[in-house]
Parts: C-alpha cells; structure tokens; sequence
C-alpha cells in the first residue's frame, strides 16, 4: 500500500516544508560550526570558546524540530507487531489510541514546561549567554507540532477510513525515516 | 513495585504501537503527575538536558558522512577496487561484501547506512554472477553489523554518553571484535564456496585493477581522520566527525557527484533520522532519571547477585536479556534504557565498562537482523527488492555466525579490552 504522492495535497504541508528547511538548516549550522572549530583551533591555534555550545543549542532544536518532521512523515520509530493481528478496523483503533498517548504526552509536557520556562527567565548558557528558556522551548514548540501532526494524521486515516503503515510495504519500499539508524 | 509497573507500562504501550519516544515518556509523565514533591517542569528539564552532552553532536555528523559516502557512490568505488582485489579467488563477491563493509564501516556508524549503500550494489551484483539470492541477502545483512561495533559507532557514542567512559577508548575497543566478525564471516564464506564449485573467479584486467585502485584510494582517507584523529588523540569524537563530514563532502565535490539537490537530500536525510533517534534520547532521559530516582539499579543488582556470583554466568544472563530486548528495541533506545541499570552490577562482577559496553552493543545489534522489529531486514527487502520472507530466510544462518562471535567477544575479554590497553586509553 503507497503513502498519498503528492505531497502537496496532504494537510500542513506548508508546515511540513517549513520543518524541512528548518531542520536541514539546522544540521547545516551544526557542521559549519563545528567544521569552523576545528579549523579555528589547528589552523589559527584559537579556538571559539562558544561554537560547542551553540552547536549543542541548535542541535537540542535538531532533535525537537527533527522529532517534528519525523512525526509529520508519520515515521517515528514503533515497534510493530500488532500489524499482522488486526484488520482493518483494528489498526485504526491502534492508531486512535497511538494518537490519543503522543498528544497526552506532548500536552502534558507542554503544560508543565511552559510555566517551568517563564520560572528559569533569562539565565544565560555560559560561553554564549544564551538564555535557558531558548533551550526549554524548543522542547515547547517541537512537542507541540508533533502533537498537530498526530492529529491531523490520525484524522487524515479517520476520513480515508484505512491506516498506512510502513510495514505494509513487506520490504519492497525503502523505509526512508529509518534509512540510517544504527 | 512502582518500577515494575512503569516497565510493565511501557511494554504494553510499546506493543499498541505507540511510537518508542512516548511509549518511555507517558508512564514517566504519569509518575511525575502523581509523586509528591516534585513538578512536571523537572520533566522538560530532564528531557532537554539529556540532549545538551556536547558528545551527542558526534551523531549527526557521522550519519551524515554515511549518507555522503552513499550519495558520492564511494560504494560502487570500494566495489570495483575489491572485485579487482579478490577477483581470482574462488567465491570472490563474498569476500568482497565482507571487506566493503569493513572499509565502509569506517565511514559510517549505522548498520542501516552500510545496509543500504552496500546492499544495493552488492546484492544485485552477487545475483548476477550466479550466487544466491539467500546467501547474497544473508552476507550483506551479517557483514552489516561490523558497521556499529567498528568506530565510528553510534551506539558507542551513546553507550560513553551514558556510561560515562571515553568514546575514544570505546571505539578502540570495537576494533578488534568488528575484525573478528569479519574474519568469522569469512570462514563461512570459504566453507559455503567449498561446496559450490561453480561460482568461479571473476579475473579482470590489470588496466582496470590499476583504474579502479587509484579511483578508491582516496576513499582510505576517511578512516585516517576518524580512527587516526581519534585514536591518536588528534581530534574529539565531535571533530573528527566534523572533518569526516568535510573530506567526504569534497570527495563528492571531485568525483563530481554532489550536486546541490544531493546536498539538501544529505542534510535533510540527517535531520530525520537525528530527529527519530534524539526525540528517544530526551523521553529515555526522563525515563532514566525516573529509574534512577526509584533505585532501578540497586535492584536488578541485589536481584542478579541473589541468582548467581559468577561473572561469566552474569555476562549469559546479559546475553539473553539484550537479545530479547533487541528483538524488540533498535539499539540506541535499548541502550539508554539498560545501560544505567546493568552497568552497576557489572561493575561489581569487576567486568570493564568497555568489555560491557562491546558486549551490550554487539547484542543489540543482532536484533537489526531479527523480526519482528529487525531495521536491516526492512532495508535489505527495500534495496534489493526480494520479500520480507525471503530477506529472513537468508539471513537466518548468519544468525549462528554472529552468536559465535558474541559468545567470543563475551567470554574472551582481551579480544574487546587489547587495543584500548595497548593505545594506553582502556
């Protein structure tokens, strides 16, 4: 069974492009840091005393924006072995009650870290100052489009009346969300 | 009893096919709800900080000089220069999918990567000289799995993270047993041509030897960076990777087969699988802390020193243990969850938390191989275009090479723990 080709068509995807550019900058600012260390420090013999940390900033948005992206694809990792058990009906009460877990978690995490953000208010990271709350909100906001996600895909199956899941393909597709995990 | 029945939560979650990241974060979220004493802002805390290990940015990077070392076709390259290597050989493309993956391997941390790019090549090209398709598909999935234990390993980084040891001494600790694989799948390689007298050897020209030799030489100077730079306390992990990420880049720039949508499919293949991995790393953060706070570790050492006092018997238990859990969890969130947990009582045992740690990953990485959650399978189905069922049945006899080598990796530690020792870094 194929995913919906057009990308187009699928709902947010202008949300989806965004995450794309966004986390694929991301990755981008992470090398051209960390590229720039170390020819700061064996070229020129002086080192950036804050390109690790802001690395790290834009990688803990990587993870959650990426994490976004992922769940957009509906290609978060799942362990499956419920998908030659159930039928049709089956696997869209499966994916209901997935649906109904993500958007719990991302709301109540959302709900506890917003408060625990403003709380933390402006404490700098050390080398580049980067205030704390720009580190917690990425979990914020990333949670949060990751619960939209899961929403609208789960609505999306509800309308077509069918789920598809990765696994349908019986290895004839290429997997693409796992294409290089360890 | 509370730990028991946060596990007993997640693996019922796990198995409704909720996705692994928030199958550790809502019994975690549901402890944190109901503890006295303590807010939900800890879990966004502990999720965040988990991430900020200035370790963790190795990750992206060495995914993405895998993703570069499939997209610049270093591959076919390593694939041309092998066939002229062990073309007079008998069984020839065997050797050459074991030796392709260890030369690969030392571009990428991922057996999925080294899956994928090496699959694609090797598996049609094994059919097309006559080998089967089950031997062809097994081989590629097996030689795979030198990819993570040999360094650059992404689990190992994960592995030091967690453990706290050096990823340096780590990944000099996997060189030995990824050779060892290596050298074992070639043994079988030469019992199974013994007995298939027609896959003949494949003898090419010495023009086209010598071409295809200057064409991969260049490609050996990847693993000079990362293993030299790392090794020789040139580099961190983190910059090593970053000058990885760099060479291979121009690499591609001078074969001429980086273009600028090539670049953008790069940095965006790392985004989505940095994405999966990461978003598990903050939930196990949560979860690990929890675990913590609830003396997870204390317990499940009282309780394996109440079953036995032997470390080698401990080292079976572990064994069994992690390839069950392989069998369900990919190996970085395995390791985040059991790590905290087995590390302690092996310390006890006097077990080195590098021979633990090559011990714990080689296990893991067997359930790559294993339905019903085994990733490379997917990929090798995926690249070479053969069934699930197919991919299974050709892989299962690789199994027992692979368990032969975990057996030797675990009872002889010397074969994980020489290297460090000698480099003076273990």
């Amino acid at each position: 069974m194929n995913r919906p080709d057009n990308e187009a068509v699928r709902p947010l995807a202008w949300l989806r492009r965004v995450e794309r550019w966004t986390a694929a900058g991301l990755v981008g600012v992470i090398l051209t840091l960390m590229a720039a260390q170390v020819v700061a420090r064996y070229v020129f013999r002086a080192p950036i005393p804050w390109s690790e940390e802001v690395a790290c900033f834009a990688f803990v948005w990587l993870a959650f924006i990426g994490g976004a992206l992922v769940a957009g694809e509906e290609k978060l990792l799942t362990v499956d072995v419920v998908s030659p058990l159930v039928g049709r009906r089956g696997r869209l009460a499966v994916e209901c009650i997935a649906t109904l877990a993500v958007v719990a978690c991302c709301m109540l995490m959302v709900a506890g870290g917003v408060p625990f953000v403003r709380r933390l208010g402006g404490i700098g990271s050390p080398a580049a100052g980067i205030p704390r709350r720009w580190w917690y909100l990425a979990s914020a906001l990333g949670l949060s489009l990751i619960a939209l996600h899961a929403v609208v895909n789960a609505v999306a199956a509800l309308r077509r009346g069918s789920v598809e899941w990765s696994e349908d393909d019986g290895g004839t597709e290429e997997p693409e969300g796992r294409s290089a995990l360890p | 009893m509370i730990l028991a029945c946060l596990v007993i939560a997640v693996v019922v979650l796990l198995l409704l096919r909720i996705p692994v990241a928030f199958a550790l974060m809502l019994p975690s979220l549901a402890y944190v709800v109901l503890s006295e004493g303590i807010t939900l802002g800890i879990a966004t805390q502990r999720a965040t900080n988990g991430l900020e290990s200035p370790h963790l940015l190795a990750i992206p990077l060495f995914i993405m000089t895998g993703y570069l070392a499939n997209v610049t076709g270093i591959a076919e390259r390593l694939f041309r220069f092998l066939t002229g290597l062990f073309g007079p050989v008998r069984g020839s493309l065997g050797y050459v999918n074991v030796a392709s993956s260890v030369i690969f391997s030392w571009m990428s941390g991922a057996a999925i990567a080294d899956a994928a790019g090496l699959g694609a090549v090797l598996v049609p090209a094994m059919r097309r000289r006559g080998y089967p398709e089950s031997f062809a598909l097994g081989l590629t999935g097996a030689s795979a799995m030198i990819g993570p234990i040999m360094p650059p390993s992404i689990p190992a980084i994960v592995y030091a993270v967690t453990a706290g040891v050096s990823i340096g001494a780590l990944f000099a600790a996997g060189v030995v047993p990824a050779l060892l694989l290596a050298v074992v799948l070639c043994i079988y390689v030469w019992v199974y041509v013994r007995r298939r007298p027609d896959l003949a050897p494949d003898v090419g020209t010495r023009e086209g030897f010598v071409r295809a030799t200057l064409a991969a030489l260049p490609v050996l100077g990847a693993p000079v960076i990362i293993l030299g730079g790392i090794l020789g306390g040139v580099f961190t992990p983190t910059e090593a990777a970053a000058a990885a990420v760099v060479y291979t880049f121009l690499l591609g720039a001078a074969y001429r087969s980086m273009s600028l949508t090539g670049c953008y499919q790069v940095l965006l293949g790392t985004a989505r699988t940095t994405g999966s991995i990461m978003l598990i790393v903050a939930a196990a953060s949560l979860f690990g802390w929890i675990t913590a706070r609830e003396q997870a570790p204390q317990i499940v050492a009282q309780t394996i020193l109440g079953v036995t006092d032997n470390p080698y018997v401990f080292l079976l238990l572990v064994n069994v243990f992690l390839l069950l859990v392989g069998m369900l969890l990919e190996p970085v969130s395995a390791l985040l969850i059991t790590v905290p947990v087995l590390l302690p009582a092996a310390v006890y045992f006097n077990i080195s938390p590098l021979h633990l740690g090559v011990v714990m990953i080689l296990n893991l990485v067997i359930g790559l191989l294993t339905p019903p959650v085994g990733l490379v399978l997917y990929v090798l189905g995926a690249v070479s275009g053969a069934p699930f069922s197919r991919v299974v049945r050709g892989v299962l006899p690789f199994l027992i090479v692979l368990l032969i080598t975990l057996l030797l990796v675990t009872f002889v530690p010397a074969i994980s723990l020489w290297l460090p020792r000698a480099l003076g870094v273990g």
